[in-house]
């Protein structure tokens, strides 16, 4: 008689070969690709977007294709929580086997099986999760947290199965016949053990399963993660969230962490509810599944079925249904031949102007010329007080940094230094207009403070005062003046020199590198203009302790005290006094001339309109090296020039003023959407890097350098368009002028390992984009 | 008996033990964090890099709640135990109930594979997804209604409660009704049932004097697995459904990085799991 399928089972293996499918294929049958984010969805779509179109099943926080980030995560979530939980019932098998054979093992494995499940597992696996974070392999890292109590249940289940079959009457047959151990537990146990391994194994695989969706659940992802930030890349509507940490390791807890939120719970419910679904069905499936295995093999023999020709065809099948994700073609396997093919045309020293001009296109060159005061050496600031000689040193994590802003210049002075407290006096802050509606006014609560100035003479010495960056007089406060109105009231009254004290330079955190930014901007929007004058430097607390401690003044003490809500230093008396010492300062300041030449030169345009700028340094604005050029050059060999219209190719050159150079070439490229701008810098060094504002990029380029096969660091951040650091860098490499269009730094970093650099690579990553963009990637020209 | 006695407090003094060493080296390898008020009242930050950013200096638990650690851990045991308590109440009635039933309906196929089926699903579902999805549904019937039905995050002693409780009892209820329901069905087939039936007896008569008293002791054992699915499932659903317990703080004292809290919480939590196997462990074996 024909056997009929358990239902259990049927449907359990009919769940499984879905899983195993979608692990698979899931990249391939995924409509979306994970790396392009809708920023800029049609109008009144606002990001997530609700399922429909263009995402069926609606899209994340940061405008991605939920059911394609659920396909292609399929992969690794089920690997993960496979290994964990095969992870857990091996070793609780092995435990249970060793308690089975040892009575005294036995004793020890059972009280320590009582010890690890009295404390529910989440807890222990987020404690664990936490502390191996960082440790690489994060696959690894979550079936060790995992494992570390969830040995038990598969342990008890088994030892007790064990037992039961210890006392069997066919064991004790076998043991007279002279049976060894290993031989009764494979030959004998095992086949009574299926039901119960296969149960306790589905059990397992779906608690890591489960395991790992609470974690993402409570924000805590699997490996390392990634921040993007959408402000910088959404024009007007920008949705409900602009921002997001990500996991890199594309599974499905992640999901679920960026999911959450009230309005997940009201509005945004697919954002949550996809990904929960999938880890719930699949936690159901895997269950059914093993229920299913556990009911068949009651009454059967697992060691028999195996031996049979059924279990060799279902190998065969699952071994034929696998087979072909590892002989298709890549997804995009047109752009790796395009990279491959610039990265072969890689040299040193080439002029990619002439294979342009070679190649039929017009070339266009901006000359520029310019001068302007800078700064054309090392500052010096000395200090000969009672105390003797102090030397402080110049840089953002030293003690002070030169402030070259319209007011301030150059020049070397040597004059004895007075304190001017808070540099405050009533007559320079007027009291407002007052209004109930208004915050706290500085002047009006400041209108009976003593005069800083009028109690030390500031002409001709060297005024040393504190940035007072809050005022609070009872239940009101008010913001403290900005550096430039307290050093331009300062200066107007005839000083040498200005030391200001500001409370927040130094600061490792973001805090204190966004304070210091206050004055970089204010050296950008109204530069010196003279080359000799008033030298105006902003210190460090500490530098400023230094030159004050004959005074009888820290200013580490007072402005910690203000921070923690002091009000003792703010009382109206002023701090103003006379310093002994004599301050020494040479700041050389001169005119640098500088000449530019960049070269641009454009294929034709597309009917779209759409354009990619290869943007290469010549020279890099960190180096001087031409390396960018040569990744062009490499890549400009390896296509048909006048089969990619949409291109633009700029060797740029940032000499002088970078972003009146930059704006200069931005005309030339001329109106049309600017898709992204591909920047190369200097390429010495191990591997590729890439920096940028425009956090929808990020995965991208990521993806392209990975396929591309180049060597590069992963992206983990998107950039702080605020934070001084990216102000520098887009300042030096000119990307200040073109912040409107998707822009990408990419930079070599590391130690050199050939004479090559990473040109090559950049060649192929460039190679890669230029592919997508002329096949229309969605990521490049969607967005 | 006096061993399974003993071993709560020696679980409990056990994993003390072990916390006590283990919490504070373990808590010194990474960085403090805000608990996010995961799908609760989640504050959008102010810039979008804010989130990136260094966490602010984090309170202790105690200073988080204001009060002295002792005080915390009391309430929020209170809290998870009112939870548990009403887990295995549920357990007892609606899932030897559904057992019964499922067992009663075994000349049904149908009828009894709809109950054993559906319970098995339940149990598979993670309690996560299930407070989640509960969540959903009572805000669509609200919406439906017009007026909000029942909280959908908090704590409170009313209706903050049904949606915990559900959360929580569900993978309870399902495992005692399908254990009730099997060992039902072995004593259905007993000799002992076929004389009664041949004797002519009432089958309220059988079931209730003859059936149930061997099929009670099981039940009582799948509550006691159940509460401990509960214990494990606590933090979780504590968290989503912002239920101030033991789970939740067990939790929040990870993230602040707090050992005294996180120990606390430890030992709290294995005192009720082991009390939940005593549950197990003390049926009275001689009806089985």
């Amino acid at each position: 008689m024909r056997r009929r399928v358990d239902p259990w089972l049927a449907t359990g293996l009919a769940i499984a070969g879905l899983l195993l499918f979608v692990a698979f294929y899931g990249d391939r049958i995924a409509s979306h690709e994970p790396i392009f984010l809708l920023v800029n969805g049609p109008p009144g779509t606002e990001r997530p977007l609700p399922p429909g179109q263009p995402f069926l099943f609606g899209s994340d926080a940061l405008g991605r294709d939920l059911w394609g980030l659920v396909l292609v995560g399929a992969r690794t979530t089920l690997a993960i929580v496979t290994l964990a939980g095969l992870a857990r019932v091996a070793l609780g098998s092995a435990l249970a086997i060793l308690g089975s054979w040892s009575r005294s093992a036995r004793l020890a494995l059972d009280g320590l099986a009582d010890l690890v499940s009295a404390v529910p597992s989440t807890v222990i696996a987020v404690l664990l999760v936490l502390v191996l974070a960082g440790q690489g392999a994060p696959t690894l890292m979550f079936a060790g947290a995992l494992l570390v109590t969830g040995w038990a249940g598969p342990y008890r289940l088994l030892r007790s199965e064990l037992g039961r079959l210890r006392v069997a009457p066919f064991t004790e047959g076998a043991r007279a016949l002279g049976v060894r151990r290993p031989d009764l537990l494979f030959r004998h146990h095992l086949p009574h053990l299926v039901p119960v391994l296969a149960l306790s194994a589905s059990q397992q695989i779906a608690a890591a399963l489960v395991a790992l969706a609470e974690l993402g659940v409570l924000g805590i992802f699997v490996g390392p993660t990634r921040a993007i930030v959408l402000g910088a890349a959404v024009r007007g509507a920008t949705g409900i969230n602009g921002s997001g940490l990500i996991s890199d390791v594309p599974e499905w807890g992640g999901l679920l962490a960026l999911g959450r939120g009230i309005q997940n719970l009201y509005v945004t419910r697919w954002a949550f509810l996809v990904p929960g679904a999938a880890i719930a069905g699949s936690a159901v499936g895997i269950t059914i599944l093993g229920v299913g295995i556990a009911r068949h093999y009651r009454r059967g023999n697992l060691i028999h079925d195996l031996g049979s020709w059924r279990s060799a065809l279902a190998l065969a099948l699952v071994v034929v249904a696998i087979l072909p994700s590892f002989l298709l073609p890549d997804r995009h396997a047109a752009a790796v031949e395009r990279a491959a093919a610039a990265r072969d045309q890689a040299l040193i020293g080439t002029d990619p102007a002439g294979i342009l001009a070679a190649g039929g296109l017009t070339l266009q060159v901006v000359d520029r010329e310019a001068t302007k005061l800078k700064q054309t050496a090392e500052s010096h600031l000395t200090f000969d007080g009672p105390n003797g000689r102090t030397v402080l040193g110049e840089g953002r994590q030293n003690d002070y940094l030169p402030v070259l802003y319209g007011s301030a210049s150059g020049g070397a002075v040597s004059a004895p230094v007075v304190f001017a407290g808070w540099g405050m006096s009533p007559v320079d802050f007027p009291p407002g207009i007052r209004s109930p509606f208004a915050a706290a006014d500085l002047g009006a609560l400041i209108s009976t403070w003593e005069d800083d100035y009028a109690k030390v003479d500031v002409r001709g010495k060297v005024v040393v005062m504190m940035r007072l960056p809050i005022l609070r007089a009872g239940r009101s406060a008010a913001q403290g003046p900005s550096p430039e109105q307290l050093l331009t009231k300062a200066i107007g009254r005839g000083p040498a020199a200005v030391l200001l004290i500001d409370g927040s330079f130094g600061q490792s955190a973001g805090f204190g590198a966004a304070s210091v930014d206050v004055y970089a901007r204010m050296s950008l929007d109204d530069p010196i203009t003279a080359a000799s004058g008033t030298p105006v430097f902003v210190l460090s607390a500490a530098a400023g302790d230094r030159i004050l401690a004959s005074a009888g003044l820290r200013p580490t003490d007072v402005l910690r005290a203000l921070a923690q809500g002091d009000v003792s230093y703010t009382t109206g008396r002023s701090l103003a006094r006379p310093v002994a010492g004599t301050a020494t300062i040479d700041l050389p300041v001169g005119a640098v001339h500088s000449i530019s030449h960049s070269t641009v030169a454009l294929t034709a345009a597309r009917a779209d309109t759409h354009r990619l700028v290869l943007w290469a340094m010549a020279p890099s604005s960190v180096d001087g090296s031409r390396g960018g050029a040569d990744a062009l050059s490499a890549l400009v060999r390896s296509i048909d020039l006048h089969a990619s219209p949409g291109l633009a190719f700029v060797m740029f050159d940032p000499r002088g003023d970078p972003v009146a150079n930059a704006a200069a070439v931005k005309a030339i490229i001329g109106p049309g959407v600017v898709d992204a701008v591909l920047v190369v810098d200097t390429l010495a060094g191990s591997r590729l890097t890439f920096q940028t504002t425009y956090g929808d990029l990020i995965l991208a380029i990521d993806d392209y350098a990975s396929r591309a096969g180049a060597a590069f660091a992963r992206t983990s951040r998107t950039l702080d368009p605020d934070q001084s650091a990216t102000g520098d860098l887009m300042r030096e490499t000119g990307i200040g002028a073109f912040v409107d269009w998707h822009w990408i730094l990419i930079r070599g970093a590391g130690p050199s390992v050939t004479d090559l650099g990473l040109r090559d690579d950049a060649a192929a990553v460039l190679g890669y984009a230029v592919s997508r963009f002329l096949a229309g990637a969605p990521e490049l020209v969607g967005h | 008996m006096l061993s399974r006695l003993l071993r709560l407090p020696l679980t409990v003094v056990a994993v003390w033990a072990v916390l006590a060493v283990a919490a504070p080296l373990a808590m010194s390898q990474y960085r403090p964090f805000v608990l996010v008020r995961g799908i609760g009242t989640a504050p959008r930050p102010v810039s979008p890099f804010a989130i990136f950013a260094a966490p602010p200096p984090v309170p202790s638990v105690a200073e988080t709640y204001k009060a002295p650690l002792a005080d915390v851990i009391l309430e929020a045991t209170l809290r998870s135990a009112v939870l548990l308590i009403g887990v295995a109440a549920f357990a007892l009635t609606l899932g030897v109930v559904l057992g019964i039933t499922a067992a009663l309906l075994r000349r049904r196929p149908a009828g009894s594979a709809v109950i054993l089926g559906s319970t098995s699903v339940v149990a598979a579902i993670p309690s996560f997804f299930l407070a989640y999805f509960l969540q959903i549904v009572i805000i669509f019937v609200g919406g439906a209604a017009g007026h909000s039905i029942l909280p959908v995050f908090g704590f409170g002693f009313d209706g903050h409660l049904v949606l915990p409780l559900l959360a929580l009892a569900a993978p309870a209820v399902a495992m005692t009704a399908q254990l009730t329901a099997i060992r039902m069905g072995e004593v259905f087939d007993a000799d002992f049932v076929t004389t009664a039936n041949a004797k002519g007896l009432l089958p309220s008569w059988i079931v209730r004097v003859h059936i149930l008293p061997h099929v009670l002791p099981v039940s009582l054992e799948a509550v006691g697995s159940g509460l401990r699915v509960s214990v494990a499932s606590l933090p979780i659903v504590e968290y989503i459904l912002q239920w101030n317990g033991i789970g939740l703080i067990a939790l929040q004292s990870i993230a602040l990085r707090d050992p005294a809290a996180f120990v606390a919480c430890g030992v709290v939590l294995a005192a009720l799991f082991s009390f939940a196997s005593l549950v197990l462990d003390l049926r009275p074996r001689h009806l089985a």
